[in-house]
């Protein structure tokens, strides 16, 4: 085994290890579980809403049924009957959620190594871009189907690099069967499009003649494999809709923040290869790692949608780890080294010793219950007391919760977002929490009777002080009754 | 340094253009109002203008700058403030045109391209403001540290001067310094000699009435930038400048990837600058303007071959062309004449209905133009930012956005009439709770307790 390998395990040994003690938090994972438990409950996709009553009955589609199905299938299939208890799971509960969550997300260690380290074998060199990118990821490692991209985009360009750099044109075979899945997994199979699309265009303009129709027929079997959704077309076609009006109003989707966290590594990384092309230029590009086409092809682009679109961020330092990996040592005249082998007793011995670690650490310390800081976990037993079901104005960031947690209460609005409340629903939800002109009319257009939102809402305040009820609160929400 | 003709010209085509943008920015107000004080003796050091934080220490980092624009404005009024718009656009213009053309001087066509996104990414920035000024400086400081000895010694008193100007020398600063390093690594013989020049840049940014204190400025303005201010905000895919940012981030990668190579001195410059670029979308112009050079180096010249094929040019008179493009600027008082401020978007109809004395609440965006308009309303808050931080800005924030509290905010504070838009949630929600509609329009609701 080469040592590269084993290195590449380490790393999504690593990875998965820290993914594993997240605790499931994130508010759009409990509305793609009630929509796996509803699919294998009746055997089609969902396409209705019936979760809201602002657009009760509206058609829809996520992009990630089968996303939906595998999440819910890792949980614990409910049944769908209208009442959850919470911890009730014919499979692991929420430790199935860590242990799917720790597989992705070593899974987009492993090829985000694996490509790292096929430019830059010595272990040294290749470990700062890549753990840097694998801490960057952490901003995606929310348990919804967006893991399945963050799986499956590094495994798209591990293929495509071991084609174009290496010559294995067998790899290109697997390249739409991935994106078959991917398309029914998650939406933002796009991204990979746009790989294979960069790689086809280098394989025209600077490949070898033999690469061209190979690339080219790849690029056109992905795009075919991509239409075998439920959506067909559709689903190309929504994604690019969503990169066109770049939605700003989810903080995610917004312009990144390179003095955050992950902006800093992200910049870090991005600075680091601008330097080491300037110092090379083209001709020490091409002799280092050869495809000088390439790597301004990818990275140029991967940038700019990472800048544009803050959870975008993690791809581009996929695509700048094996740059800045083998170009910032070449820069400063560090020799090249050839990866030296481990004996495959040896090699496979260390990787069943770290798996075993990894399934004691899910045993031993990997979180069983969710955390539900961020949630209105008080107002639920409120809510099954209340007499009829009034008309709640929900928090956006609560709702995939309230429909996990308190299914008999449809939601004002939720966390499918520009699926199902964009752009009516959302203008609403936006005016009447922050007192804009008009609300008034929001307020009595749903006949809101019940609200449920954070403390330091301007709609709060006022609501108080025209005499609504206070039914419940702590230091993260209230509610509020209509006298 | 020579500058060329065609640079010169295309800085004179923009200096005329530049005067058809109407004068309505805020800040120039309370720059302009804060250089009158500093004309007449007394450089503000303390908050003289709001009613909230009336004594509160204020930076000084840009008092050349403040007093520039007032004298402009004592000297000609309205017409001068233009005229200094036009006259910073010509020599950035020139400045960015000509470091393209040095790099690359029998290839007009590549020059303009490359200087082309520096020249639009920089249009956000042509505003009647100290920044323009520090536009210029980086300019200046981007062709000067391309040169040799002499022209690095230039830094120096073009530092002296930034530091005066606008709180961006602080790059200044560290282009200097990354200069000197990138040079002492290259130039063997007698490196020690770039030691006193980098010790006298530091020294240079020192000597001014803010001291240390003008490093404080800069330093909090660039670690913590208030992202509520669109300008501070992270570059935007969304909005115009920040499309054309990303776009010439691409053709700098490019260019980086596909381009000779670079020598360590062009790197410590432009990728420093790229840091600053990507941090708020103000500082996205620094980006295109340090790349010209290397743009213009690099990119490929579209009619080399028909160049070489084509016989000689005669020797034109380049002193005469420069003269003549230096006197066409002599015409600006033309394009000048009506300058005005442009009060569309600024509620002048309803300052009869505004109270004078402390105790009226303003929109953040009109605050500095109150200053001008209404000089006997002090403000509650203006575009100065930092003496309102942290207290006062974040009561603004409570009582404009209506949020849970605000009433005892507004009492706390004594606010007795309020100058905001229509479409504040404070409009609607104090309207509610009893406060009396003064005036209305579409611009600006005037409401009294």
């Amino acid at each position: 085994m080469r040592a590269t390998t084993l290195s590449a395990f380490l790393f999504a040994f690593l990875a998965a290890a820290l993914a594993m003690l997240q605790a499931p938090a994130d508010s759009d994972m409990f509305w793609h579980l009630e929509q796996g438990d509803w699919t294998i409950s009746h055997g089609m996709v969902l396409t209705t809403d019936m979760w809201s009553f602002t657009r009760a009955g509206a058609t829809y589609n996520t992009g990630a049924w089968l996303g939906d199905v595998v999440m819910s299938t890792a949980y614990g299939p409910q049944l769908v009957t209208g009442t959850f208890s919470g911890t009730d799971s014919s499979g692991l509960g929420w430790l199935g959620l860590d242990i799917l969550r720790a597989v992705l997300v070593g899974f987009a260690a492993f090829f985000t190594a694996r490509i790292t380290l096929r430019v830059q074998p010595h272990l040294g060199w290749a470990a700062v871009p890549v753990l840097g990118t694998i801490l960057v990821s952490r901003m995606v490692w929310g348990d919804r189907p967006q893991l399945f991209t963050l799986a499956l985009f590094p495994l798209v360009l591990d293929l495509l690099f071991a084609w174009r750099l290496e010559g294995r044109t067998r790899a290109l075979v697997a390249l739409p069967f991935v994106f078959v899945l991917w398309a029914n997994l998650h939406n933002a199979f796009v991204i990979g499009l746009v790989a294979v699309a960069i790689f086809a265009i280098d394989a025209w303009l600077e490949g070898e003649r033999r690469m061209r129709v190979p690339a080219l027929a790849t690029l056109v079997a992905c795009v075919v494999a991509t239409q075998l959704n439920p959506a067909g077309g559709g689903a190309v076609a929504r994604a690019a809709a969503y990169g066109a009006l770049l939605p700003g109003w989810i903080v995610e989707d917004r312009a990144l923040d390179v003095l955050s966290g992950a902006g800093l590594v992200f910049a870090t990384l991005l600075l680091a290869a601008i330097a080491a092309a300037m110092l090379r230029g083209r001709e020490g590009i091409a002799a280092r790692l050869g495809a000088p086409l390439l790597w301004p092809g990818l990275i140029a682009p991967f940038t700019v949608l990472a800048l544009a679109i803050q959870r975008e961020t993690p791809y581009a330092c996929m695509v700048l780890a094996p740059f800045v990996a083998a170009m910032v040592p070449d820069a400063i005249g560090r020799p090249r080294i050839v990866a030296p082998v481990v004996p495959r007793v040896i090699g496979l011995a260390i990787v069943v010793v770290l798996a075993v670690a990894l399934a004691l650490e899910a045993a031993l310390a990997a979180p069983r219950e969710p955390d539900l800081g961020a949630y209105p976990v008080g107002a639920v037993p409120l809510l099954g007391s209340l007499q009829g079901r009034p008309h709640l104005l929900n928090e956006y960031d609560w709702g995939g919760y309230l429909i996990r947690y308190a299914p008999t209460y449809p939601t004002f609005i939720d966390g499918r977002g520009e699926a199902v409340f964009v752009p009516d629903v959302l203008s609403e939800f936006q005016r009447v929490v922050a007192l804009a002109p008009g609300y008034r009319d929001v307020l009595k257009k749903w006949d809101i009777a019940l609200v449920l939102l954070r403390p330091d809402r301007p709609l709060v305040g006022a609501l108080r002080e025209d005499g609504w009820r206070v039914l419940g609160e702590d230091a993260r929400w209230v509610m509020l009754s209509r006298p | 340094m020579r500058v060329s003709p065609f640079a010169l010209f295309l800085g004179v085509v923009f200096a005329y253009l530049v005067t058809l943008q109407p004068i309505n920015d805020s800040d120039l107000f309370w720059h302009v109002e804060t250089g009158r004080l500093t004309l007449a003796g007394d450089l503000p050091r303390v908050e003289v203008f709001s009613w909230t934080a009336r004594g509160e220490p204020v930076f000084t980092d840009q008092w050349l700058g403040d007093l520039v624009l007032a004298v402009a404005r004592a000297a000609a009024g309205w017409p001068g403030i233009l005229a200094l718009r036009a006259l910073a656009v010509f020599a950035l213009v020139a400045l960015v045109v000509d470091a393209a053309m040095s790099a690359r001087p029998r290839a007009p066509i590549v020059a303009a391209a490359a200087a082309l996104p520096a020249i639009l990414l920089s249009r956000f920035a042509w505003t009647d403001r100290p920044e323009l000024l520090g536009l210029v400086c980086f300019a200046l400081m981007i062709r000067l540290l391309r040169g040799g000895d002499r022209e690095l010694l230039l830094t120096i008193p073009l530092l002296f001067v930034w530091a005066q100007l606008h709180g961006s020398y602080a790059l200044g600063l560290g282009l200097i310094l990354a200069s000197c390093a990138a040079r002492a690594i290259e130039e063997k013989p007698e490196r020690w000699r770039f030691v006193p020049i980098a010790s006298f840049a530091v020294l240079a940014t020192l000597l001014g009435p803010s001291g240390l204190d003008a490093w404080t400025s800069s330093g909090g303005h660039f670690l913590a930038p208030p992202r509520f201010i669109a300008e501070e905000g992270a570059p935007d895919a969304r909005t115009l400048p920040g499309a054309f940012f990303l776009i010439t981030l691409a053709l700098v990668i490019a260019t980086a990837s596909l381009g000779r190579r670079a020598t360590l001195r062009e790197t410590l410059v432009l990728v420093p600058v790229a840091l600053v670029a990507l941090t708020a979308t103000r500082h996205t112009p620094l980006l295109a303007i340090a790349a010209v050079p290397f743009f213009a180096s690099r990119w490929p010249d579209p009619i080399a071959g028909l160049r070489d094929r084509s016989p000689a040019a005669p020797e034109a008179n380049l002193g005469r062309t420069r003269a003549f493009l230096i006197a066409l600027l002599a015409f600006l008082p033309i394009a000048v004449l009506d300058a005005h401020v442009d009060e569309s978007t600024y509620p002048r109809a309803a300052l009869a209905a505004v109270p004078e004395g402390a105790g009226v609440f303003n929109q953040y965006d009109w605050g500095g133009w109150l200053l001008y308009a209404k000089p006997s309303t002090p403000v509650f808050i203006d575009g100065r930012l930092f003496p309102y931080v942290p207290d006062v800005l974040a009561d603004y924030r409570a009582i404009v956005g209506a949020h849970p509290g605000w009433e005892s905010v507004v009492a706390r504070h004594g606010v007795k009439a309020m100058l905001v838009r229509p479409s504040d949630p404070i409009a609607v929600r104090a309207t509610e709770r009893g406060w009396r509609v003064a005036f209305r329009d579409a611009i600006a609701v005037v409401l009294i307790r």
